[in-house]
């Protein structure tokens, strides 16, 4: 168990209220019936909420129980998410390349979007072989074709 | 029954069955035998593709990718002792000792020798089991329904990861993302905010290939393992003999059973099977010592568990639409989107189709041994393709895959929004298959669970008087309370030392 469980207990505590609170304005009631369409929705939105109290008390909990030992343990483990911090920003910024890509296709077309982000995708992954970029041409153009011609699905 | 078997037979015999198979096959072992990519991933990425196709065309083609992908693991697992789908880490263990020996081209032909009679046990049972278990469930009704989509949740979210409680609620927010759209039985639009692109609910293919593709691919981004192992040199000529083979028969047959058996229970899998086939293999063998050090009968037993799970997964999905896992999740996406709703009804209503595909998958399993037997060393050399030459290429398909459901780019956002949910939720220890195995059922639970209150007057104890469905809500309840007790006491006895 982990402190950041406790964290991701009362974010998700919030969000299941969120969601409690937004269900009347976003869903109406209709007919006498008990069972309506809101009901499962807030079923699952005070399920939510209790479970992800019952994460938050299990996490504090488990941290609370645990021996000086450990206690003085955490330092190094501590430690760790900041080695890793470099890696999740890392894939982060991969992933705001990933949606300028997504998003200039249908500016661009899919063809060209294609061609643009694709070879800046793996340069950003530590691509250095020259010789496997222009492969990236006929693999684009091959799986164009698979879904534009043998499909008959329109693509950007 | 024999008919039926018979016309599934002839349904069966048509040249895009078999091309699409064999293309399936190669697939699906590309997929298996590279580390980080998994049979979920291939399903899920060309699910999009089988849309054009005739439905059970696609989905032999995806079951042959999962059969492909489940044998392809042990390729990397034995020649470098990383296996490339987890059911395959039973096989690492010796089938690397045997490559060290110089003896790998032995330890791949019993890994597929192994797999084939597996998955062909496996396909068996399926096709003499399904019919009787389909007969069962024409007795069900909304509670019984109900009941089932419920045990079908819990069980998948009791055993996916460490904690019930993240089980749980992974499981509650697939349920709240199934609700979004117009609700089926009023007509009354649910958290749509307007949009008119969410009033027909969020696509499942967008959903799916954002969870187990993206999330995935972010998650080997950043660890930046991109690195290209140098793969050991088998020989040809390095063949098991014959006493191998059948000194390991009954070892075969037996971890087939138990690939079998543990497929069909919803929530397993065939890395689950694969190391329990392992363990009895070693516990009844008469040499057990042998097992870590190079044991063919150790391949033998956790190839032909993993493979065994392959049909008897079906068995859930086709008899009751109850998805045993992510892949058979996909499945049943895919059988939804081309208008065939699983469940008993299935037999009755689309009996020459389920019966081509029980058939088929006896051939699926032909071709991953022919496959396995003539193609291996291309397999072997498409392994040193780098993984980040691999991930935008990926990527590409994810993208053409999702635009590709209905032609709209808000699809592409979906994706790429359950991408980065999946990704931060993983990163945090918390599972994705009970979110998308809820996004399939939640709707028939609701439903289910609606249409019994309108049967009782609104009285739960509907649920609770007919014995099917009080069966299941008990097995439900008895499962996330045996986890919660187990996840407690552990922690309890901890400060008492």
């Amino acid at each position: 168990m982990k402190k950041s469980d406790a964290i991701c207990g009362g974010l998700l505590f919030l969000c299941g209220g969120v969601i409690y609170l937004m269900i009347p304005g976003q869903i109406r009631e209709v007919g006498t019936n008990s069972v309506g369409p809101r009901a499962f929705p807030t079923f699952l939105a005070v399920l939510l909420m209790l479970c992800s109290l019952g994460l938050a008390a299990q996490s504090l909990y488990a941290c609370r129980s645990q021996k000086p030992g450990a206690a003085a343990q955490a330092p190094a483990s501590e430690k760790q998410p900041r080695e890793k911090l470099p890696g999740t920003l890392y894939a982060l910024l991969f992933y705001g390349l990933l949606l300028m890509y997504a998003f200039s296709l249908q500016m661009l077309g899919y063809i060209l979007a294609s061609v643009v982000f694709l070879p800046l995708m793996l340069y950003m992954l530590n691509m250095r072989r020259p010789a496997l970029y222009p492969l990236l041409i006929p693999i684009i153009l091959g799986i164009y074709w698979v879904f534009q011609g043998f499909l008959h699905v329109r693509l950007p | 029954m024999i008919e039926n078997i018979w016309t599934g037979f002839l349904g069966l015999l048509t040249v895009g069955n078999f091309v699409f198979i064999l293309l399936g096959m190669m697939i699906g072992i590309i997929f298996g035998a590279l580390p980080g990519l998994t049979a979920t991933m291939a399903v899920a990425l060309f699910t999009p593709i089988t849309f054009g196709m005739e439905a059970e065309t696609g989905i032999l083609m995806l079951l042959a990718m999962y059969c492909g992908a489940t044998y392809g693991g042990s390729i990397t697992a034995i020649l470098l002792k990383t296996p490339g789908t987890p059911a395959s880490a039973a096989t690492a263990l010796d089938g690397y000792a045997l490559t060290q020996k110089g003896h790998a081209g032995k330890a791949l032909e019993m890994a597929l020798y192994a797999s084939t009679i597996g998955g062909l046990a496996s396909a068996a049972i399926l096709l003499l089991v399904a019919p009787q278990l389909a007969r069962l469930a024409t007795a069900f009704g909304p509670p019984e329904f109900f009941a089932l989509a419920l045990f079908g949740l819990t069980i998948i979210g009791s055993m996916s990861g460490d904690n019930i409680l993240k089980g749980l609620i992974m499981g509650a927010l697939g349920m709240l993302v199934s609700c979004i759209g117009i609700d089926k039985i009023t007509g009354v639009p649910r958290m749509t905010f307007g949009h008119a692109y969410l009033a027909g609910g969020l696509q499942l293919i967008p959903v799916l290939i954002g969870l187990f593709a993206i999330a995935e691919l972010l998650r080997k981004i950043e660890h930046r393992d991109f690195r290209v192992e140098k793969l050991e040199e088998f020989s040809s000529k390095d063949r098991l003999e014959r006493s191998e083979k059948r000194g390991s028969m009954r070892t075969i047959l037996k971890s087939s059973v138990i690939g079998t058996v543990i497929g069909a229970i919803p929530g397993t899998g065939a890395a689950i099977a694969s190391f329990l086939s392992y363990s009895e293999a070693k516990r009844s063998s008469k040499a057990p010592q042998e097992f870590g050090r190079g044991s063919v009968e150790g391949i033998a037993a956790s190839e032909a568990g993993n493979n065994g799970v392959t049909g008897a997964t079906l068995i859930p999905l086709l008899t009751l639409g109850i998805p045993g896992d992510a892949v058979t999740a996909i499945l049943l996406g895919s059988l939804m989107i081309q208008g065939i709703i699983p469940g008993p009804q299935l037999f009755t209503q689309h009996s020459a189709m389920v019966y081509t595909i029980m058939v088929g998958l006896i051939f699926v399993n032909l071709a991953m041994y022919l496959e396995g037997r003539f193609l291996l060393r291309l397999f072997v050399k498409i392994t040193k393709v780098p993984m980040n030459f691999m991930i935008p290429v990926i990527l590409l398909l994810c993208i053409t895959g999702a635009y590709a459901v209905n032609n709209t780019f808000f699809d592409v956002v979906v994706m790429l929004i359950f991408g980065i949910v999946g990704y931060v939720f993983t990163r945090f220890g918390f599972p994705v298959t009970p979110m998308l195995l809820a996004i399939i059922l939640g709707p028939m639970a609701e439903e289910g669970m609606r249409q019994s209150l309108i049967m009782s007057g609104g009285s739960a104890s509907i649920f609770f008087k007919r014995p099917i469905c009080l069966l299941f809500l008990v097995i439900s309840a008895a499962s996330i309370a045996w986890h919660l007790v187990r996840e407690y006491l552990p922690a309890k006895k901890g400060p008492e030392k």
